[in-house]
């Protein structure tokens, strides 16, 4: 037993001597992604910038209440020029010098007056979804305001020509009902005309507005939001890699054939492979996830003692990986090219980016292989939302690990048998 | 019974009529033999002739396609860890980490074999003390000579004191004072009980061995002590005599000693007998020239140079 120990530790001897003769590396594995991530942090902000937008303005010179104007399109769009001219507009939209053109129709109120929407032309010039997205979105916020300021103007023209007809009313109130007009319509008709000409225009016009309350501890941000899920992907990266390159390097100096002839135990390798990493994984990781609070101010809510076995767990699930990788990789060029591809896959399905919601089912399954998609989820409720995070990703990151580990000790097993 | 007669077990290597084919080639061909313990035992044969197939073989990194192989009285591919704790295997090939200094790379070792951290350290110093290495303690292995690269490698064989240390080429790389420093050390290990299995194509160590085996083209030529095989290739012990000049009374009579086997002529002043005993036919083969008034100037038991043994093997067989 003690035996057993001393050669399963031997390998956590020969990686510390390494890394202590290369404080590089173990700096570089740290502050790089410190680097990235506060740049990150301080660097972005959630919200785009109002779309640059030429009007192209077909109806100048009506005054019509129907009109709209310039004023009325600034709220979510920053108005850089209006002209008539659609050419200038189309050739600049082309240059990408400005995002959005809105096209006002000739003559809208004759347009509306007929019974019919103006319909305001928008153009844009984008390949990034989100982006026009965005637009969208500052499109349609836009036009409710235009329609609420067209309204306004409307009852507003009314207010003069109703507080007439109010009087009108007083004063033909008993030929109204001698004529048969019930008491009720006259009473009606006089207190919708008082509701206009005592309520402000804006307010009749847009009646119902709405306030949005977040419930959570925190108020989002671009750092407390994606920092944690971040710091998932680094980890698991970092574990990958790693692990991934470990028996590869192993083989190439011919140690492979030292364990082969050393009384070393196939559990043994594999245990003494696993703890030297994982203590250099879990070295890195406390550095870098300190560093990052104090840096960035991210928050934690939640548990530390939860936020340490999470990504202890993580861990060990990544190393599953990378030592599935590293048994199954010809040579180094393999292996990192299959790092970076659970990598990738971790970005674009692991809820990094778009929530899994937004991934479709058969797709999510892949989604559901990686570590950082649980581990992501458990950091941002740990640390964001001061909760627990859900024990089914707990379970699942111990899942992938005890298959990794297993598929591993196959694997080494198979490798390392005579020949 | 004593540590070393423990150690000395008879035949501690039995390799029984083994064939290993590689997709379809036969690398070793019914290949047997048998070492026993406390000696240093030489494998013998040209670059690609078999020597490390039988190696792997002895220490379970291969099976035998046919035949059977046993160390320690057990198939080595079905050895556990204790059966591993009694052997030792130096590769040709490095297998130390190049960026971890000799004393790393030796705590590395000793800790897969189960050598505890107290103990480590003082067997570390005297196996890097012994084999000249110890200067060179803190040197990356990147960093050390060829021959300090080999002889670091050699100390991680040593390092937990196996009873059965398998070698492949420990010379090579190694200056001729090292040399001498080395086989001290494989002497001591005999000494000590110890069975050292080492492969060489350099004849002139294979000749220190106290058993040799030599194996050609995957096949067993021959196996026994130097000095026997020597006598088996030559059919004897050979004398070589030189004078002014012999004359052919002198050839007759040479050659009807009793025990001359067989008569190289070299030359007028050059001969060589091949003898059953050389310490008998000698002092007879000078007198009788000085009998017939031939002056002796050279007589003296010839041995050939081992490389020439080994070719004549390699043609008779």
């Amino acid at each position: 037993m003690i035996k057993s120990i001393f050669r399963t530790l031997a390998f956590t001897s020969n990686w510390r001597a390494l890394v202590w003769r290369q404080p590089s590396m173990l700096l570089s594995m740290i502050a790089g992604p410190f680097l990235v991530l506060f740049l990150f942090g301080i660097g972005n902000t959630i919200y785009e910038p109002r779309p640059k937008t030429i009007v192209v303005n077909q109806s100048q010179g009506s005054q019509s209440e129907f009109q709209v104007t310039p004023e009325d399109l600034s709220n979510y769009l920053e108005v850089v020029e209006v002209t008539s001219d659609g050419d200038h507009a189309l050739a600049e939209l082309r240059a990408r010098r400005i995002r959005l053109i809105m096209v006002i129709p000739p003559n809208p109120e004759q347009i509306i007056q007929s019974g019919k929407r103006a319909i305001i032309r928008v153009f844009v010039n984008e390949i990034d979804p989100v982006s026009l997205a965005f637009a969208q979105i500052d499109v349609r916020a836009q036009m409710a305001v235009v329609n609420s300021k067209i309204g306004e103007r409307q009852i507003e023209s009314l207010k003069g020509p109703l507080g007439n007809l109010g009087g009108i009313l007083n004063r033909a109130q008993p030929l109204l009902v001698a004529v048969g007009m019930p008491q009720s319509d006259i009473n009606n008709a006089r207190q919708s005309i008082d509701t206009i000409e005592s309520v402000p225009s804006d307010v009749l016009a847009s009646p119902v507005d709405a306030t949005v309350e977040n419930i959570t501890p925190l108020e989002p941000t671009v750092i407390t939001y994606f920092v944690p899920a971040a710091i998932a992907l680094i980890i698991q990266h970092l574990a990958v890699t790693l692990a991934g390159l470990s028996m590869i390097r192993a083989r190439l100096l011919g140690t492979t054939r030292l364990w082969q002839t050393a009384p070393i135990r196939l559990g043994e390798i594999l245990a003494g492979n696993y703890i030297s990493y994982a203590i250099l994984i879990v070295v890195v990781s406390i550095v870098l996830v300190l560093a990052l609070i104090w840096a960035l101010g991210l928050p934690v809510l939640g548990s530390f003692t939860l936020l340490w076995t999470s990504i202890l767990l993580l861990i060990f699930a990544s190393l599953g990986y990378g030592f599935f990788i590293s048994m199954v990789a010809k040579n180094e060029q393999t292996a990192a090219q299959m790092a970076m591809i659970i990598l990738l896959a971790s970005l674009f399905l692991g809820g990094f980016l778009r929530s899994l919601e937004a991934i479709i089912p058969p797709v999510r399954v892949v989604s559901y292989l990686l570590p950082a998609t649980y581990e992501g989820q458990i950091l941002q409720e740990l640390m964001l939302r001061g909760g627990q995070g859900d024990v089914t990703h707990y379970l699942a990151l111990a899942v992938i690990g005890v298959v990794g580990i297993v598929a591993s000790f196959l694997l080494l097993g198979r490798e390392l048998k005579p020949s | 019974m004593s540590a070393t007669e423990t150690r000395s077990e008879s035949q501690v290597v039995v390799v029984d009529h083994v064939t290993k084919e590689f997709n379809g080639h036969a690398a070793l061909n019914d290949v047997s033999l048998a070492v026993s313990g406390g000696q240093i035992f030489g494998l013998i044969g040209p670059s690609g002739s078999g020597k490390t197939t039988l190696v792997l073989m002895m220490i379970g990194m291969q099976a035998p396609t046919q035949g059977e192989v046993r160390v320690f009285g057990i198939d080595p591919v079905r050895f556990n860890s204790g059966d591993r704790e009694r052997l030792g295997y130096m590769p040709q090939e490095s297998f130390l980490y190049p960026t971890l200094t000799a004393w790393e790379n030796m705590t590395y070792v000793s800790g897969l074999f189960g050598i505890s951290w107290m103990k480590r350290r003082k067997l570390i110093r005297k196996v890097l003390g012994d084999l000249e290495l110890w200067d060179a303690r803190n040197k990356l292995a990147g960093d050390l000579s060829g021959g300090m690269l080999r002889r670091l490698h050699l100390a991680t064989v040593l390092i937990h004191n196996p009873d059965l240390a398998f070698i492949d080429e420990p010379m090579e790389g190694l200056d001729p004072l090292l040399r001498q420093g080395v086989w001290e050390i494989l002497r001591q290990m005999r000494a000590h009980g110890q069975t050292v299995f080492m492969t060489t194509h350099n004849m002139e160590e294979a000749e220190r061995c106290d058993n040799l085996a030599l194996i050609s083209n995957g096949r067993l030529i021959a196996a026994g002590a130097p000095q026997d095989l020597r006598k088996s290739v030559l059919g004897g012990q050979v004398i070589r005599l030189t004078a002014p000049r012999f004359d052919s009374k002198a050839y007759a009579a040479l050659r009807s000693l009793p025990g001359v086997t067989e008569m190289d002529v070299k030359g007028r002043n050059e001969i060589i007998l091949t003898v059953e005993k050389a310490s008998e036919t000698l002092p007879q083969a000078v007198e009788t020239m000085n009998r017939m008034g031939i002056p002796i100037t050279t007589a003296e038991e010839y041995e050939p140079p081992f490389d020439e043994v080994f070719a004549r093997l390699v043609l008779n067989d």
